[in-house]
Formats: structure tokens, C-alpha cells, sequence
């Protein structure tokens, strides 16, 4: 056995389902080599300072209780959640009965709804990231458009009448 | 195995809650310390061994069987390990100075005491330097004596990985601690 090949095997060396032809090679090896058997006492004293130094912890009876506790909380948090999922799969499942089977052409109209409250959200949102003043004056502006829609209503309302 | 753990297991699959606190008694030290190695904080170590318990709790009953119990629960313990030590690199969280072990000896004099805190810092410090794999095999190899056959099915990777990391991380270690000798 050569140097490099005892090299690259010297971390298993204690180990006893290493094959014993190869410990008895390496033995000889070893018997004759100086730097290899260096390195084996470094690797025999790093695996004795790992075993010496690793902490090791002890939990107590604090440890299980709050365990248990755990366990028993999310017990009751899912026997809690359980009707109210039940609740929203039926809901949604009725949803799409209505929407689908029932009504399919009011899904289009639901998402011209939505397209559209999605276009005013995103243009409130501009207007709040702008200036103070842009923001004046559009609530000028929507609050004329409010009150020239709402005189026409009133209009309209009062030729009825008469 | 013996008969009296076997059948724990098995009430605790059919959700004997009595049966899995037993379980929780017997296995703690096991999981907290796995959860330490691969981590190297006490405080998340324990809260990650709560967090096993828990999840071996909410799905014990699909475990194929009672034999298979502790290869199960050390394996959501490394991935819960795995998963909070790749956080806490992220948030580059240092682990606290909480826990040191005192020395084995039965009244060890201030001088032992500190230095065996050193010694133990030089040892968790040099497992930093280790790769995440390399830190997992080598905690279950050296630590809670798993056969490399074990390890393969816990990690899910072939004997000759669970081999190449031991050897790579021993060597590492062997770098990192006894310089003086290479």
C-alpha cells in the first residue's frame, strides 16, 4: 500500500467493518511510515476531541410539557378551522355551480367588474404616491363630476315629475 | 426494538396521545441534540425538537411502520434543523454564547471550567467551518453513532455520499483543530 491510497482510508481506521485485509495492509504501511502515521494519531486525536467537547444537552420535564402543549394547541386550532374550511369549500363550490353551470355569461361581466375596480385602485394608489396638490385638485375634480352628475339626476328626476 | 417501545409506537399511530408523550420522554435528549449539531444553538435547537413532536404528532398516522419510527422522527429533525440553520446563514444570525456543558470531572476548579468553555467554542466554531452536509453526516455519524446505512436512508443519499462526507469532514476538522501536526 502506498501513501496515498493509506492517506485517503486513515479516517476509517477504527472503524470494525473496515475489511481486514486492508487494516492488515494498512498496518504494514503504517509500520513504516512516519508521515502516515502522523496523520493517524491527528485524526485518533481530533475524533477524541470531538467526543470530549461536543456539548451535550439534557431537556427536562419543562421540555415535554410544552411540547405537549404545542400539540394540544394546534389539536384545537385545527378542530376549530376544520368547520370554518369546510364553510369556504362549500361556499366556493357554490360559487362556481352559480357562475359556471348557472350563469356563464355573468363571468364576463364579473371580470369587466374587476378589471375595472382594479383600474381605479391602481390609479387611487398613483394619485396617493403624487403630490399633495394633484391630490387637491382631483378631489376637486371628482367632487364637480359628482355634483354635475347628481344636478342632471335631479333634472331628470324633477321633468318626470312634472 | 423491544416489545414495550414497539407497541408505544404503535397506540401512538393509532393517536394515543399518552403513548406519543412517552415517546416524547424517551426520544428529547436524541432530537434536541441532532437539532443542536446541525444548528449549534441551544435555544433553536430545542425549539426545532418542539417542532419534530409536532409534526411527527399531526402525521404518525401515515408512517408504513413501527420499526421505521426513529429514522422517521431523526429525519424531520435534520430537514427542521437543515432548514433553520440555512435561515439563520441568511440572516447571518450568530449563535449565542448560551450553552456550555461543564466538564465530566465532579468539581472542576474555575481554571478547568473556562477552559473547557474554550475548548468547546473552538469546537463548535471549527464545525462552522464545515459544509451544511458535511456538519448533518458527521453529527449522526459521531455524535448519535448511526451506521452509514442509516444515515443513507435518513438523508435519502447513496452509503458512498454518507461516506465521501464523513471522510471530507473529518480531514476538515482534523485541518481546522490539530494544524500543528500536518
Amino acid at each position: 500500500m502506498d501513501c496515498k491510497t493509506c492517506m485517503g482510508s486513515l479516517w476509517e481506521y477504527n472503524d470494525p467493518d473496515l475489511d481486514r485485509d486492508v487494516v492488515r495492509q494498512m498496518n504494514e504501511h503504517l509500520a513504516a511510515c512516519p508521515a502516515c502515521s502522523r496523520e493517524l494519531r491527528a485524526l485518533t486525536d481530533t475524533s477524541i476531541f470531538l467526543k470530549e467537547y461536543m456539548p451535550v444537552l439534557t431537556v427536562d420535564c419543562a421540555f415535554v410539557q410544552a411540547t405537549m402543549d404545542k400539540i394540544s394547541l394546534s389539536e384545537s386550532a385545527a378542530s376549530f378551522l376544520k368547520p370554518i374550511v369546510g364553510v369556504g369549500f362549500a361556499l366556493s363550490f357554490l360559487n362556481l355551480v352559480v357562475m359556471v353551470i348557472i350563469c356563464p355569461t355573468c363571468i364576463n361581466l364579473l371580470f369587466s367588474i374587476g378589471a375595472m375596480l382594479f383600474a381605479f385602485v391602481k390609479l387611487g394608489a398613483l394619485i396617493i404616491q403624487t403630490a399633495p396638490v394633484l391630490q387637491i385638485v382631483f378631489g376637486i375634480a371628482i367632487s364637480a363630476l359628482l355634483f354635475v352628475v347628481l344636478a342632471f339626476a335631479r333634472q331628470l328626476s324633477m321633468r318626470r315629475i312634472a | 426494538m423491544t416489545e414495550e417501545l414497539s407497541t408505544t409506537i404503535q397506540n401512538a399511530m393509532t393517536g394515543d396521545k399518552n403513548s406519543f408523550t412517552r415517546l416524547v420522554w424517551r426520544y428529547r435528549d436524541h432530537i434536541v441534540n441532532i437539532a443542536f449539531g446541525v444548528i449549534g444553538n441551544s435555544q433553536d435547537a430545542e425549539d426545532i425538537a418542539q417542532e419534530t413532536f409536532l409534526k411527527a404528532y399531526l402525521s404518525i398516522g401515515r408512517l408504513s411502520s413501527v420499526n421505521a419510527f426513529y429514522q422517521w422522527l431523526v429525519r424531520i429533525a435534520v430537514n427542521l434543523s437543515i432548514d433553520k440553520k440555512k435561515a439563520n446563514i441568511l440572516r447571518r444570525a450568530k449563535p449565542l454564547e448560551d450553552f456550555f456543558s461543564a466538564p465530566s470531572n465532579s468539581a472542576p476548579s474555575p481554571e478547568c471550567v473556562i477552559e473547557h468553555r474554550e475548548q468547546q467554542r473552538r469546537l463548535l466554531d471549527a464545525l462552522d467551518c464545515l459544509s451544511l452536509d458535511q456538519r448533518t453526516v458527521l453529527i449522526l455519524c459521531e455524535f448519535q453513532e448511526l451506521s452509514y446505512k442509516e444515515i443513507a436512508l435518513i438523508l435519502d443519499i447513496p452509503i458512498g455520499t454518507v461516506r465521501s462526507r464523513i471522510s471530507a469532514a473529518k480531514y476538515r476538522l482534523r485541518e481546522i483543530l490539530a494544524p500543528e501536526r500536518s
